[in-house]
């Protein structure tokens, strides 16, 4: 939140800059008077009683009114702060649609039809409309620089949030709402381009890719489609279509595997297959046992998939 | 049928029962102090449980990627840290120096309903029997102290531990109702002559004005939980898809759980205006002022509940009304905080470690304060709210709050209770390092969360400064943990060699140093009379008694 890269976060930022400016102020005041009474009526042994003062109303009718006041105002520009953070999407489709899932991310963009997972790419410069669904227990959709979090709720699909990237860049973000055994690892990359490259990467994603030449990848692609993989991943133009996993079509050009766990290198890829549990413990994927060639092949196969 | 036995013949005298002593004297008790005190024992025993739990948190996080407990552990320690800090220690905790003390701040014998009194006690210990029980069972509750739906319904949790903790604070719920009526019904009816409302201890209309709350609050949390198992155990659909609604067990579990947050404040802001004015040695300065404001505080907390959803999407008119209320009861909190200071001004301050601790809370609880309404600046909140700012927030509140106004309420009435002082010495000990250890733990939670940190993770990634940040607050949580450790050794120190206190060691105004230390199971011999809040201090003054004052 420190480094806000877009209008909204910004003003954000701004608004909780003055809320501590005021907050600042007062504390410091209240701080102030308790340490200067405590050094300047400090008894002494041998005082006597002080003079007995049961209080001042003017003075409590003050210390009534004026933090209302103060108060009063800081609810008005709370108020037209939240219009323009959230503005009511006003039926316009939404860019990009993210699911969340025990735990990791399911995305699409409806308007190229594109599906991913856990990394989501935006334009930079652009406010992007996000629809936040949840497929099993409430998730929160939260890029601390890009703007404000909000929770995705099973059964609810209306939440949207509108983020937006003014550089391009890696930001970093999570599931804020406690969502059981691997919430510490629901993370998420937004990765913001500029608007061509952004072009390039939805053209390249909503391509099927390219059918496995050599040997090695044939032999990958088959042991994935005669795995159980295919009862929970999809690979766009085969016949894997299931959604309990994340989308496979194009995981070899994701930076990381398992929502953020670890970076996506072929050594990591094999360990995943062979025990994700070790990696991420409580994951909703199983593992398997493949002879070192065959999951040389399979790892092989997944990394072609770019 | 003609051997029903019939009742004994009268000329035979019915055998007395006889008076219990040692242990049975405590269990079989149905004596207000006596039950107070067992109230602040289970307390006591409960810090400690879920004090460890909250060091393994901490443990846990004091690197990246640390395992010292697995994944599901460390959801078990957080989920029973939270749950039994607020329904184990902190309100036991204030609800037994209720017990304790309002009947002798108002010059009754006992509470209205002792036997009822007793009940509230056994259950809130059997509850929490029943909770840890989970333990041994190997089905810990790991769901958070707020038990989201749809996460602790089937199929997302399909073991016991959900159940456990439903049914266990369930049965916490009815004996804190039950005790809530009690104090309401005592304050009414249980008076000593004299003791108008507008004379009463501002200790006792605190806990008045808590009772209500808990009257009115604690019920609604029980209908959660009743529909929560419901769900769970019956196959209902309250909470989860084809019918109910997610969101709406958010808006039942806030509706208590932000009244909650003042059933544990609102007595120590009437501990904190029993001691303030007792070691400056002044009135508290605006009496109606701060009594009243309990009961905005009251009124208010019913209608704050939803700041703690503002990332659930109700609509900018829910959340735009509830921010307003969320700002509003800053206001009379704020009240109370202005008139503590006036009290010191142009006092004579005596720093006892009570006199401590009670400054160490108006800072502390300043900050809490502070950081609280930038959630009521919705926009903020969506960015700050289930991160560890937020953590820190709440600690600041119930720790520098709560936690730090119980323990100047052990240093200003343990030699009331036992005829002893806690060592000054030692309390002054206690005080410094709990207070430094404190503010090291939570202060750059502040920044943890700012920086991006979500509550309730097991771990964290290795980005800039996020580990150092861990760091500090672990090392400051295992020393406040230390500090916590020599205030218990303080008690069983001077429980045995503490100075000899007698009837009024800090020459007090308020009803309950009329008497011995400690009191007699009827309390008073005699009373003196009352004619204002402070009835000793006219007893002393008589050339210059509140009651000729007005203002
Ligand atoms: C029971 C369903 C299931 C099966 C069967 C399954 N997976 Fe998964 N897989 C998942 C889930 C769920 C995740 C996401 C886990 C997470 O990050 O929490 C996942 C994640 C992955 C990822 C990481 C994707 C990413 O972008 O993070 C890869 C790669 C993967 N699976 C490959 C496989 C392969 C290869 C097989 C078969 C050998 C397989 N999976 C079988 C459910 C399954
Ligand atoms: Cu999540
Ligand atoms: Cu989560």
């Amino acid at each position: 939140m420190f480094n806000p890269n877009s209008p909204q976060a910004r003003d954000i930022v701004d608004l909780f800059f003055w809320s501590m400016v005021i907050g600042g102020v007062i504390f410091v005041l209240v701080t102030g008077l308790i340490l200067y009474s405590v050094w300047r009526f400090r008894g002494r042994p041998g005082d006597g009683e002080p003079h007995q003062n049961p209080g001042n109303r003017k003075l409590e009718i003050a210390w009534t009114i004026a933090p209302t006041v103060l108060l009063a105002i800081i609810f008005v520009v709370t108020l037209s702060a939240m219009r323009r953070i959230d503005p009511d999407p006003a039926g316009q489709q939404p860019d990009v649609i993210v699911t969340g899932y025990s735990w990791w991310w399911h995305v699409e963009y409806p308007n190229s039809g594109v599906v991913t997972a856990n990394e989501i790419h935006i334009p930079v410069g652009q406010q992007v409309l996000f629809q936040l669904k949840a497929a099993d227990v409430i998730h929160d959709f939260w890029v601390p620089e890009l703007g404000p979090k909000k929770d995705m709720i099973p059964g609810h699909p209306g939440n949207t949030v509108w983020l937006a990237a003014d550089e391009p860049g890696i930001y970093l973000g999570a599931c804020a709402e406690y969502c059981g055994t691997q919430h510490a690892w629901m993370r998420i990359r937004v990765i913001a381009h500029p608007q061509e490259e952004f072009d390039e990467w939805l053209r390249q994603q909503a391509s099927i890719p390219a059918a496995p030449m050599s040997e090695e990848l044939v032999r990958g692609a088959q042991i994935f489609q005669e795995s159980t993989c295919v009862n929970c991943h999809a690979i766009a133009g085969t016949n894997a279509n299931a959604q309990a996993g994340p989308n496979l079509t194009h995981v070899g050009s994701r930076l990381t595997l398992g929502a953020g766990i670890i970076d996506n290198t072929p050594e990591n890829l094999g360990q995943w297959i062979l025990n994700p549990h070790a990696i991420k413990p409580g994951v909703q994927m199983p593992g398997y046992n493949y002879s070192p060639a065959d999951l040389r092949a399979l790892v092989a196969y997944l990394g072609s998939l770019q | 049928m003609s051997n029903i036995t019939l009742a004994p013949e009268a000329s035979d005298s019915l055998p007395a029962l006889s008076k219990p002593t040692g242990l049975l004297s405590w269990i079989a008790s149905v004596d207000h102090k006596q039950i107070g005190i067992m109230y602040m024992i289970t307390a006591l025993i409960f810090l400690v449980i879920g004090g460890v739990e909250a060091l393994l948190v901490r443990l846990q996080l004091i690197v990246p990627n640390a395992q010292v407990l697995s994944p599901q552990t460390y959801n078990q320690m957080f989920t029973m840290h939270g749950t039994t800090m607020i329904f184990l220690v902190l309100m036991p905790m204030l609800i037994g120096f209720g017990n304790y003390f309002v009947p002798l701040m108002i010059g009754a014998y006992d509470m209205a309903f002792p036997r009822m009194n007793a009940l509230g006690l056994w259950l809130l210990v059997f509850g929490g029997l029943l909770m840890y029980y989970s333990f041994l069972i190997g089905q810990v509750p790991d769901g958070g102290w707020f038990m989201y739906a749809p996460l602790s319904e089937q199929p997302y949790t399909s073991h016991r531990g959900t159940d456990y903790w439903a049914l266990s604070i369930l049965v916490m719920g009815i004996g804190s109702t039950t005790g809530a009526i009690n104090f309401i019904v005592t304050v009414l009816t249980m008076r000593a002559p004299g003791m108008t409302l507008r004379r009463m201890p501002l200790f006792v209309w605190t806990t008045f004005a808590t009772a209500i709350i808990i009257l009115f609050a604690i019920p609604i949390l029980n209908a959660g939980l009743a529909m929560l198992e419901a769900d769970r155990l019956l196959g209902a659909r309250f909470f989860n898809r084809g019918g109910g609604s997610p969101v709406l067990y958010q808006h039942v579990f806030w509706a208590f759980g932000h009244p909650e947050v003042y059933i544990l404040i609102l007595p120590v802001f009437g501990i904190i205006s029993e001691v303030i004015p007792v070691f400056s040695r002044k009135p508290i300065f605006g009496y109606e002022f701060v009594a009243g404001s309990s009961f905005i505080i009251t009124f208010l907390s019913f209608g704050v509940w939803a700041h703690h959803m503002f990332a659930s999407g109700l609509g900018i008119g829910f959340n735009a009304f509830t921010a307003f209320g969320t700002m509003l009861i800053s206001v009379p909190t704020g009240i109370k905080v202005f008139s503590w200071i006036a009290t010191m001004w142009g006092g004579k301050l005596r720093f006892t470690t009570a006199m401590l601790f009670a400054v160490g809370f108006l800072i502390t609880f300043t900050i809490g304060g502070i950081t609280g309404v930038t959630f009521a600046i919705v926009p903020t909140d969506w960015q700050t709210t289930d991160s560890y700012y937020v953590v820190a927030h709440i600690h600041y509140v119930f720790v520098g709050g709560t936690l730090f106004g119980i323990y100047a309420a052990f240093y200003y009435w343990f030699p009331k209770m036992t005829g002893r002082m806690l060592s000054e010495k030692w309390g002054k000990i206690h005080f410094w390092f709990n207070f430094v250890a404190f503010n090291l733990t939570f202060f750059i939670q502040h920044f943890l969360g700012l920086v991006g940190m979500p509550r309730r993770v097991y771990t964290y990634p290795d980005l800039p400064g996020w580990t150092t940040m861990n760091m500090i607050s672990t090392v400051g949580a295992f020393l406040s943990g230390l500090a916590h450790l020599i205030f218990m050794f303080n008690v069983f120190y001077s429980l045995r060699r503490g100075e000899r206190a007698g009837d009024n060691p800090w020459d007090a105004w308020t009803l309950e140093w009329a008497t011995t230390s400690p009191p007699p199971p009827h309390n008073f011999d005699e009373l003196p009379p009352v004619r204002s809040a402070r009835p000793l201090w006219d007893l002393a003054h008589p050339e210059d008694p509140d009651w000729k004052r007005g203002h």
